[in-house]
């Protein structure tokens, strides 16, 4: 049941589709994931999740391309390949940096998906003991997460989480079913579907962008040809691939670290673990290999919270739990008991998709050099008009339309003014979690607050949440304490 | 400094706007002890109080001399930016008002023609068959192999 056609196509063509998005400077894989959201509607679920899942493993691999052809990463987890990887390339040797890109990719893909299927079930079963109070706080715990991880100020992670919270409060109300927020709007009463908000905020805040980004003028490495290592050169990558399965696998298990941090700390760790230090930055196939090889175990092991709890840890992540929740499909214990058969489709999706990699990674390189050296303008058209196309599909609405353009214009001002992004799409994503459980429990408690702290396993996570906050705090607060003494520009909380 | 405390007055604008809103949503008898009222408004202040955290901070930064440390846009490349932002939004919009009308293949030859145009393609025929070829090619993908019905002539 689970190898046939429609899942091997599917994993192949969201393979195929992440690497383009991935390779195109300003398609992030979660700006490909979003775009392709809405076609999967129409979709069985099973499939659906695997095209997410696929395009999200093909785009981290596709990052890799610019980044070693054109000194340009395609995600921000492949700019640590930037380092070794160009040089490569302007030393004439950048086929061999993409054959080991791609290598690494598939290794850190399968160790990822090896520890993907271990940890997820028995993560998820401690969700089964979850009340109300519990959820509530596992919805602020995911939340402080991303907000304590959130770029240049704690301020702005907070502003864009609350933001994401009052949006998710438009439609009826969770208890009594009062309407709020709709202004007599009908599309309103169902609430604001996470897709639209997802789709406005990465994908068309970023068009707006780009259209006043010069175009890309660097010709991209046409002619360039892939190889694959040989026999010795293998054997040399196994151990930064090894600090990469490692390092990618806790990054990604973790809510908010992600591969961009997975692939730096991979690079550094290779970098003090080898026999030719001196080889890094200057060309070192070792200093290709480990973040590679990071980043895309991070892309099988970023699920892990995704299904066990719920809780994305990275914009991607959240656009496939967002896939999953459209389809009706609810993270947690409940997924592997009732859709054992949607998870098991999954990981086999995810399998295919790694593998794929190997061939589509090479078949797909020339559309890409072609593609990437086309006008800019061709593709920002094309990426407005698949926007209108996929939006429209959902439900047939052009008022869902209006509400994507709505986001995207917030985006692109949250984008001038420095507002992350990931607290507001979770902040849509959990706000009905959040409320509908406070109000629960409080209901329970018969208005008593105490109960939150009664609760041993909701106790337990507004700790962790705490000190994920005070932690932040404490380290933007130590910064700015050192910047202003040494006179230096760096940022404040 | 500025662009943190233009961001501080902008938080607080909506967090009034949001509480304002909230404050008039209905109560009903089915209601718990919070109701509908209770977390939007919650959110409110939390916003606002956010607003005056960033405005301190923006206000302390000046006084410590660090202003400079916000990367800054200058003003005439942020009314760069937002007039091209706004062509880009205004072809949505024109897209939204006319498909219904027009129908979505012709609404799209428009939206990729007035796109590509902007986008410094110029008004030639390469751009022309571009737009035709593309609404054709988004057209068949999405009403024969997706099945979706999209808007035709006249709202048909």
């Amino acid at each position: 049941m689970l190898l046939h056609t429609p899942l091997l196509f599917v994993a192949m063509a969201g393979v195929g589709w992440g690497i383009l998005g991935g390779a195109l400077p300003g398609i992030s894989p979660s700006i490909a994931m979003a775009l392709l959201l809405p076609l999967t509607y129409g979709m069985e679920p099973g499939l659906a999740i695997v095209l997410l899942a696929s395009t999200y493993v093909g785009a981290e691999y596709g990052g890799s391309i610019p980044a070693i052809l054109i000194n340009t990463p395609g995600t921000n987890a492949a700019a640590a390949t930037v380092l070794d990887g160009y040089e490569m390339q302007r030393q004439g040797r950048g086929g061999e940096a993409l054959g080991i890109s791609l290598y690494s990719g598939v290794l850190g893909g399968l160790f990822g998906l090896t520890m993907l299927i271990l940890l997820t079930e028995q993560l998820a079963e401690v969700a089964l003991a979850f009340t109300p109070m519990a959820y509530f706080s596992l919805g602020l715990l995911g939340l402080s997460v991303i907000v304590s991880l959130s770029g240049e100020s704690l301020l702005k992670g907070f502003a864009a989480a609350l933001l994401g919270l009052m949006i998710a409060t438009v439609g009826s109300d969770p208890i009594s079913g009062v309407s709020r927020f709709t202004y007599g709007q009908p599309e309103l009463l169902d609430g604001i579907a996470p897709i639209l908000i997802m789709v406005g905020l990465f994908a068309v805040s970023e068009l707006l962008r780009q259209a006043s980004v010069p175009v890309w003028d660097k010709p991209m490495g046409e002619g360039a040809r892939l190889k694959l290592p040989d026999g010795p050169m293998r054997r040399r990558l196994i151990k930064p691939q090894l600090l990469g399965s490692v390092i990618g696998t806790v990054e990604g298990v973790m809510p908010g670290a992600g591969g961009t941090i997975a692939s730096f700390m991979s690079y550094n760790e290779a970098r003090r673990w080898s026999k030719n230090k001196d080889e890094f930055g200057k060309g070192s196939p070792e200093g290709v290999a480990a973040p590679e090889t990071a980043n895309n175990t991070v892309a099988s092991t970023a699920l892990v919270p995704v299904l066990s709890f719920g809780i994305p840890g990275s914009n991607s992540a959240a656009i496939l739990l967002g896939g999953l929740l459209v389809h009706g499909l609810l993270p947690g214990p409940r997924l592997f008991e009732e859709n054992s058969g949607i998870v098991i489709g999954l990981y086999t999706g995810l399998f295919v998709a790694t593998l794929s990699l190997l061939v589509l990674g090479m078949l797909i390189l020339p559309v890409c050099l072609w593609l990437v050296n086309r006008p800019k303008a061709y593709l920002m058209a094309f990426i407005y008009a698949l926007i209108f196309s996929g939006i429209y599909s959902i439900d047939q609405s052009l008022f869902d339309l209006g509400l994507v353009l709505g986001a995207g214009t917030v985006g692109f001002f949250m984008r001038l003014a420095g507002f992350p992004f990931l607290p507001t799409v979770l902040g849509v994503v959990l706000g009905y979690l959040v409320e509908s459980n406070f109000r629960r429990s409080l209901v329970l408690s018969g208005g008593d607050h105490a109960i939150f702290l009664e609760d041993p396993i909701s106790l337990g996570l507004l700790i962790v949440a705490g000190i994920f906050i005070l932690g932040s705090l404490s380290a933007r607060m130590w910064v700015g304490w050192r910047s202003l003494r040494g006179g230096s520009t760096s940022g404040l909380v | 400094m500025a662009r943190d405390l233009y961001c501080s007055i902008g938080l607080l604008v909506v967090a009034a706007w949001y509480y304002y809103a909230a404050s008039g949503i209905g109560r009903s008898a089915l209601s718990d002890e919070i109701g509908a009222t209770g977390l939007p408004m919650a959110y409110a202040l939390a916003l606002a109080s956010i607003g005056l955290l960033m405005a301190l901070q923006a206000i302390l930064r000046r006084i410590l001399r660090r202003a400079q440390a916000e990367p800054r846009i200058e003003l005439p490349r942020l009314i760069f930016m937002l007039r091209r932002a706004g062509g880009v939004l205004g072809i949505g919009i024109a897209y939204l008002l006319i498909v219904t009308t027009v129908g979505y293949v012709i609404a799209l030859i428009m939206v990729l023609a007035a796109m590509l145009v902007y986008l410094g393609e110029g008004l030639n025929v390469q751009v022309a068959l571009v737009s035709i070829g593309g609404a054709c090619f988004f057209w068949v993908l999405f009403e024969y192999f997706l099945g979706i019905s999209m808007p035709g002539f006249w709202g048909l």
